[in-house]
């Protein structure tokens, strides 16, 4: 449904978007993670024809973005940053100006529909300057489907709703995902993972990682299990040295802290292989395991490492 | 054609929905009275003539034109709306004249409710029904012309402000450089470039019922040229 290729682009000597590439079948909800100027925005814009690329190519619904520009700009829905509204308009003035410029056909129908759909049938004729920012946001994403796109591009929509709006607008958005393809930006991890069937990580305009959040945090971590173990009789420094002589650990173990009840980090092949050895090495040294804790790589940590620069470099 | 009509209501709504259009009108249509009526000594005049009326028009044209535009393109960048506005499947022409015809719709109005004043003089003497209208005609391409001109400085601002100073100090410009081209010792050949620029010259041959073709084409010229700039600015933002 939308195809990505090489696309670059520029402002003055800041690279925004660097040799982007992906594609997204139909009915998938892509989120586009990444630090702020990571190019998530831009990158939204060049999709909805807001601004050109440099160079590279998109395609939507088969249609290329630079030659079928008004064709591609029917089957997309987008919802800017901070809802771009007419204060000056009522709710339903607002739905009727978008779907008259985007040719709607059963107007009345459609905004029956997404009013229905945004429950904002109680605001109706309200002046939008009179809505809070969560009926606005509302507003916004009703504009973005009047017409029905196939395609729905978020930037940031949950941005300064409040906890409960922010679940009623996931909620709305999983139930467009269901035909729609939807891409969405955020910073906010947890919208990822609860929404995004699949994650695009973006940082410095470049695509550090793409898949599903928790293949992604597999990958980066290797199958190796680190486990943080904390310990009851004997020195930190003993530990070490007995640890880092246990068969099949990986890489040396890590002194986190010392003292009577000293914690240490360490790897191993497998959960199995890890949590076996670690008993039997805590019964011959006559230890007691105050605590083992497997480690679980989130989407934070994945986050972390992939905008950090080392880590890119190392993994390329 | 549809997207137009739709642009042009919008227009319409945004200014009667705030007290914008009420208050450009309203200010108008009491400020040309009371300066055509006491100002003007009109009554004291004891002339029936509308050519005091009239003559204030572009006058005030420099004031209340950029307050007719000023919002139309820096409020929606100041909103954040140009951003969706751009990605709607429209042609960048069809929002320039959208916008446009908006603000023609609403400087009709305003001369639609200059007519009670108009038909009250008509009464108290005998007119040329033709110099009347030649008037209207010459005002109206003015304001029309005037227009274009603030869309395209409020596309070049940034927010209302400086859209509306920006289209003062033009509109001063080209409504007084023919005065100025008449009153100052110049060289002959910039003081024809100013004469030719004016509006208001323009508008003198109207006011004298004459139609001259050249002035027909200098208000078309003049209107189109500005509504081209105008979609030039839109496509060029999105290179930015």
């Amino acid at each position: 449904m939308i195809k990505v290729s090489h696309l670059n682009r520029t402002y003055g000597d800041y690279l925004a978007v660097a040799d982007v590439s992906f594609e997204i079948p139909q009915g998938q909800i892509v989120g586009l993670l990444g630090p702020n100027g990571a190019g998530k925005t831009t990158l939204m814009k060049i999709l909805t024809g807001y601004h050109y690329s440099d160079t590279g190519e998109a395609w939507i619904d088969g249609l290329p973005l630079g030659e079928e520009l008004l064709e591609v700009q029917k089957r997309v829905g987008y919802l800017p940053e901070s809802a771009p509204l007419y204060m000056d308009l009522t709710v339903r003035e607002y739905l009727e100006f978008i779907g008259n410029l985007r040719e709607v056909q059963d107007l009345e129908g459609a905004i029956t529909r997404v009013l229905k759909l945004c429950a904002l049938e109680g605001v109706e004729y309200k002046s939008i300057s009179h809505l809070s920012k969560g009926f606005r946001q509302r507003v916004g994403l009703a504009q973005a489907i009047i017409h029905d796109p196939k395609v729905l591009i978020l930037d940031e929509p949950t941005t300064g709703l409040d906890p409960n709006q922010i679940l009623e607008f996931r909620d709305l958005i999983r139930t467009l995902g269901k035909e729609k393809t939807v891409i969405l930006s955020t910073h906010i991890l947890q919208e990822v993972e609860a929404i995004c069937e699949r994650v695009l990580i973006l940082n410095k305009g470049r695509i550090m990682a793409d898949g599903k959040a928790d293949e992604i945090a597999r990958e980066l971590k290797g199958s190796a299990v680190v486990y943080t173990l904390q310990v009851k009789g004997l020195k930190g420094s003993e530990g070490l040295k007995s640890l880092s002589t246990l068969p099949q650990i990986v890489g040396k173990p890590d002194l986190l802290q010392d003292g009577d009840n000293p914690v240490f980090k360490l790897s191993f092949p497998s959960a199995v292989e890890g949590g076996e050895k670690l008993f039997d090495w805590a019964v011959a040294q006559n230890v007691k395991i105050i605590s083992l804790i497997p480690e679980t790589l989130t989407l934070e940590d994945v986050f972390a490492e992939l905008t950090k620069e080392v880590v890119s470099e190392i993994r390329s | 054609m549809k997207s137009v009509l739709s642009l042009v209501k919008k227009e319409l709504q945004s200014s009667f929905n705030s007290p914008m259009a009420y208050g450009v009108l309203a200010a108008f249509l009491v400020f040309t009275s009371v300066m055509f009526l006491i100002g003007n000594q009109f009554i004291a005049s004891n002339s029936a003539s509308m050519r005091g009326y009239f003559g204030l028009f572009p006058l005030v044209f420099i004031v209340l034109i950029p307050a007719m535009t000023m919002r139309s393109w820096a409020e929606e960048k100041k909103m954040g709306a140009m951003e969706l506005f751009l990605t709607l499947p429209l042609r960048p022409s069809e929002m320039v004249i959208g916008k446009y015809l908006g603000t023609l719709a609403l400087l009709t109005l305003l001369f639609i409710l200059t007519l009670p004043m108009t038909f009250m003089v008509m009464t108290l003497g005998s007119f040329e029904p033709g110099e009347i209208i030649g008037q209207y005609l010459g005002l109206y391409l003015l304001g029309a012309s005037s227009l274009a001109l603030g869309l395209f400085m409020s596309a070049l601002s940034s927010n209302q402000i400086s859209a509306f100073l920006l289209g003062l100090g033009v509109m001063v410009f080209f409504t007084l450089s023919g005065t100025l081209a008449a009153s100052v010792e110049l060289p002959k050949i910039l003081k024809d470039i100013l004469q030719f620029l004016s509006f208001v010259p323009r508008f003198s041959s109207f006011e004298r019922g004459i139609l001259d073709t050249r002035d027909f084409l200098y208000f078309g010229i003049f209107t189109t040229l500005f509504l081209y700039l105008n979609t030039k600015v839109l496509i060029f933002r999105k290179w930015r």
